[in-house]
């Protein structure tokens, strides 16, 4: 059954003006509930359809086996939510930002949508650090939960930590720039700013296991669910990347 | 719910195949509901995604403002275990709701081996296994797809087949239900009467006493009711130009088997192959046009952004519009980085012309089906390919730069004699040699021929459905002997597992009396018995030996043709003494004519159809 209608794919891609040379345009999206267990990897190869579907008009490879450019910035793991991933586009004919972003968020759900899309300054190896907030929640959590965790972090903490060299034993306190507990009955939030990028990175799950894994917490903690979410991130000299 | 089961997803390997929120489902507003239907696959995500049955009645259910149909799938292990600690139930997809909760819960019987996975799953969800236990709270468990012409094995648990495509069955069933409880008349037994009473294609299995002879066979199926049907008939689609199609797809995040557009081109096969129940329960060929199909993956397309599209149908080279349709494809794919590609194909059918539309096509390995070594067996099987034609299809794709040639084969096929077996291998090393005797051959590599050949299991609804399998030692002396055929390093050989066929075997061709081997087998603890490291054959035999149930008695007897057969309660349009004469046609190694050249009156014309190809409807 067809409607009277016949379509002719990519024609809408087609009709706007070719560049000069293609241009970069970052996307800024958010990425949350359902979706924080999408991996890197599989948005990446995802990724690409919700293009073609949004008609956006991407610059293609030129080789034999042509592809679209596009770069995520930092990963995010598994688990973790976020208002503030990005990713660079490489277009190739003429589209006004506004498009971009209405166009895509046509063919995205309300878990991952896209906030903005602008031309970047930045690239995405100068990340450093990124900003989370860490919610735990417990029945048996109370007021006084949050200056247990903060003399626990106030010490080393030593764990196996895995990086590409292989695991090691590391002091993730070193990772932490800086972390801020608040409790009430029931819940336990931590605010933390941890290395992030490709040179220094901390996984937030570290901070939940090294709270989980404390003596001193485990009446408090037990029976714990939690949920983490990526806020933003800064360069190396702390100011907010975009 | 969802705060539990989001903690749990931290804990298990790939959590987005739980996850849900994937573009593209289908999301209502359960106050507008009058039916919920929770469709289930009884294997993983990633298999259950890739078929492309449930998406056609995810839609045709879900085109109705009143129903809601979710999709189910089974967890993985590691997920089963946590469910467990943490007191989950089986939920739907969509609204993360417990699937016991729903009205319906079907389940696509795709292949036997998923047959534990089913009561797997009923108990995942928490409701008693047997359709007997479960009063009016529980939903009705509704079984479908191709193992359903012989649901016999897995009667016990279900309250109703559907026989034949479900897309309108499906539909008038869950209509009846709300009908029956709008008007203040429903329970389930009165349900399942008049569902079995009124729409064609239902079996309602509990209304039919089954008898049996003093040496096991069945004696009669008796009907509880005068006015049930004594056959069920198999239900059509007849125009698959106006059947339901969607033209959007659920876009699953992960990674899944079949992750492309799959555009179904048409019903059915024209050829008969004596040993494939797929070419008999699926007659009469029912094409689309190549217009209908062009405008339909180009919704898709627009719709889903995939980069390939798989056209989908039994023996897709028989497809009549073939040529106007690649070319209809081709005017649009090119500009939009799209390529096509296409299944297993005849090799009496692959051209060079043919070759060149899909040689955007990124592998670079064909796989052709010759099922059969010798000439005389392929007779037998009415495979109706000569070498010749092998040899042509091959060379085709050498001259075109390819250098891996995938052959499927099978063994134990009836009346095959230790020559048949030896010309297996021989048949993949004048594959070599055709690659050495090319002249425009890539010389830059070398060439690789695999040979994979799989044990026959006799299937309901064949010529073949009388046959005995082999028995395991003698299926195992035969795999051994193919190997030991093989000297040269550039032919793979590969065979399937002899244990897992013969399981295969027993509940393909089973009856009734194997539902308590399979309750046992669920107590247990089976489950993914389609995958090689859950299936345990001792643990299968002991079951059998439980239960008393003789494997030999459904897998190695021959079935006479005057005896009732389980599956005999079911019409598949194909009349069984077309399938008898089939079967003495393959004693004689004689071969019949395809539906296109010849109609040979199997008898599915009567259940009409648009574009079937059978030359007494012309």
């Amino acid at each position: 059954m067809l409607s009277e209608k016949k379509i002719t794919p990519g024609e809408k891609k087609l009709a706007l003006p070719l560049l000069d040379n293609p241009i970069t345009v970052r996307i800024k999206f958010c990425k949350t509930g359902n979706l924080q267990f999408v991996s890197h990897l599989d948005l990446q190869r995802t990724f690409h359809r919700v293009l073609v579907r949004a008609n956006i008009p991407m610059w293609y490879t030129k080789g034999f086996n042509p592809h679209a450019k596009l770069v995520f910035g930092l990963p995010l793991s598994v688990g973790t939510e976020s208002t503030c991933e990005m990713a660079d586009l490489k277009i190739e004919r003429k589209i006004e930002l506004e498009d971009i972003v209405k166009q895509l968020n046509e063919q995205l759900t309300d878990e991952m949508y896209v906030l903005d899309a602008y031309y970047p300054t930045t690239k995405f190896a100068d990340i450093a650090y990124a900003d989370y907030t860490i919610k735990i929640n417990s029945t048996k959590i109370n007021a006084d939960t949050a200056l247990k965790a903060t003399s626990i972090f106030a010490l080393p903490i030593f764990m196996k930590k895995k990086s590409k060299s292989g695991e090691k034993e590391v002091d993730i306190t070193e990772y932490i720039k800086k972390i801020q507990f608040e409790s009430c009955d029931g819940q336990l939030t931590a605010r933390a700013i941890l290395s992030a990028g490709s040179q220094e990175n901390l996984n937030p799950e570290y901070v939940v296991s090294a709270l989980r894994c404390c003596e001193e917490l485990s009446d408090e903690l037990n029976g714990m669910t939690y949920t983490i979410m990526r806020n933003k991130v800064y360069d190396g000299f702390m100011v907010e990347f975009k | 719910m969802n705060e539990k089961l989001n903690a749990i997803l931290k804990q298990v390997s790939k959590p987005g195949r739980y996850s849900g929120g994937e573009y593209g489902q289908i999301i209502k507003d359960k106050s507008k509901i009058k039916a919920r239907f929770a469709f289930a696959f009884p294997d993983t995500y990633e298999i259950g995604m890739s078929n492309l049955g449930i998406r056609i009645l995810y839609e045709c259910l879900n085109r109705q403002d009143d129903i809601w149909c979710e999709r189910v799938y089974n967890p993985w292990v590691d997920m089963q275990e946590k469910m467990k600690e943490n007191n989950l139930l089986l939920w739907a997809h969509e609204s993360k709701d417990n699937v016991r909760d729903f009205d319906f819960l079907g389940f696509t019987l795709q292949y036997e081996m998923s047959y534990t996975n089913v009561l797997n799953m009923l108990d995942l969800a928490g409701m008693p296994l047997r359709a007997s236990e479960r009063g009016e709270e529980f939903p009705i468990v509704i079984g479908g797809g191709p193992c359903a012409y012989n649901p016999e094995p897995v009667a016990d648990f279900f309250d109703i087949f559907n026989i034949g495509e479900g897309e309108s069955m499906l539909v008038d069933i869950v209509r009846l239900y709300i009908q029956m409880k709008e008007e203040g008349r429903y329970t389930k037994a009165d349900f399942l009467h008049e569902a079995a009473r009124t729409i064609r294609g239902v079996y309602v299995p509990s209304l039919y006493d089954v008898e049996y002879n003093e040496d096991g066979t069945i004696k009669a199926y008796v009907p509880k009711y005068d006015d049930i049907p004594t056959k069920i008939s198999k239900r059509i689609v007849e125009d698959m130009d106006k059947s339901i199609f969607p033209d959007y797809a659920i876009m699953p995040y992960t990674e899944v088997v079949h992750d492309r557009i799959m555009l179904e081109v048409f019903r059915g096969c024209i050829r008969g192959c004596r040993f494939c129940q797929a070419g008999i329960v699926y007659r009469p060929v029912r094409e689309k046009s190549p217009d209908v199909l062009n405008e339909q993956a180009k919704c898709i397309f627009e719709n889903t952004g995939y980069e390939e599209i798989s056209l989908s149908s039994l023996s897709i080279s028989d497809y009549t519009g073939l040529p106007e349709l690649t070319d209809k494809l081709l005017e649009w794919t090119k500009d939009n980085m799209v390529s096509f590609s296409l299944p297993s194909l005849r090799v009496d059918s692959f051209t060079k012309e043919l070759m060149d539309k899909v040689a955007s096509v990124r592998s670079s390995s064909l796989t052709f089906t010759p099922e059969a070594g010798s000439q005389r067996l392929r007779d037998v099987i009415n495979k109706n390919v000569r070498e010749d034609d092998l040899m042509r299809a091959v060379n085709v794709a050498f001259d075109a730069g390819k250098t891996l040639v995938k052959l499927y084969f099978m063994q134990g096929l009836p009346t095959e004699t230790e020559e048949d077996l030896a010309a297996i291998p021989a048949l993949a090393k004048s594959v070599i040699e055709a690659f050495y005797a090319n002249p425009n051959r890539n010389r830059a590599k070398q060439p690789q021929v695999t040979f994979s050949v799989s044990p026959f299991i006799p299937k309901p609804f064949t010529p073949f459905q009388w046959e005995p399998q082999d028995s395991l030692d003698v299926i195992k002396q035969k795999q051994e002997f193919v190997g030991q055929c093989v000297n040269d390093r550039k032919i793979k050989y590969q065979h399937h597992d002899a244990e897992t066929c013969r399981i295969e075997a027993v509940l393909a061709r089973g009856d009734r009396r194997l539902c308590n081997a399979l309750e046992l087998a669920c107590r247990e603890g089976f489950k993914f018995d389609a995958w090689s490291e859950f299936f345990d054959y001792d643990k299968w035999i002991h079951v059998f030996e439980e239960t008393g149930v003789n494997p030999d008695f459904y897998a190695n007897r021959r079935y006479s043709f005057d005896e009732v057969l389980p599956w005999d309660i079911i019409d598949c349009g194909v009349d069984k003494s077309f399938l008898i004469r089939e079967c003495k046609n393959a004693y004689a190694a004689e071969t019949t004519p395809n539906c296109r050249e010849k109609c040979s009156g199997c008898g599915a014309n009567k259940l009409g159809g648009e574009r079937t190809c059978c030359p007494k409807r012309k």
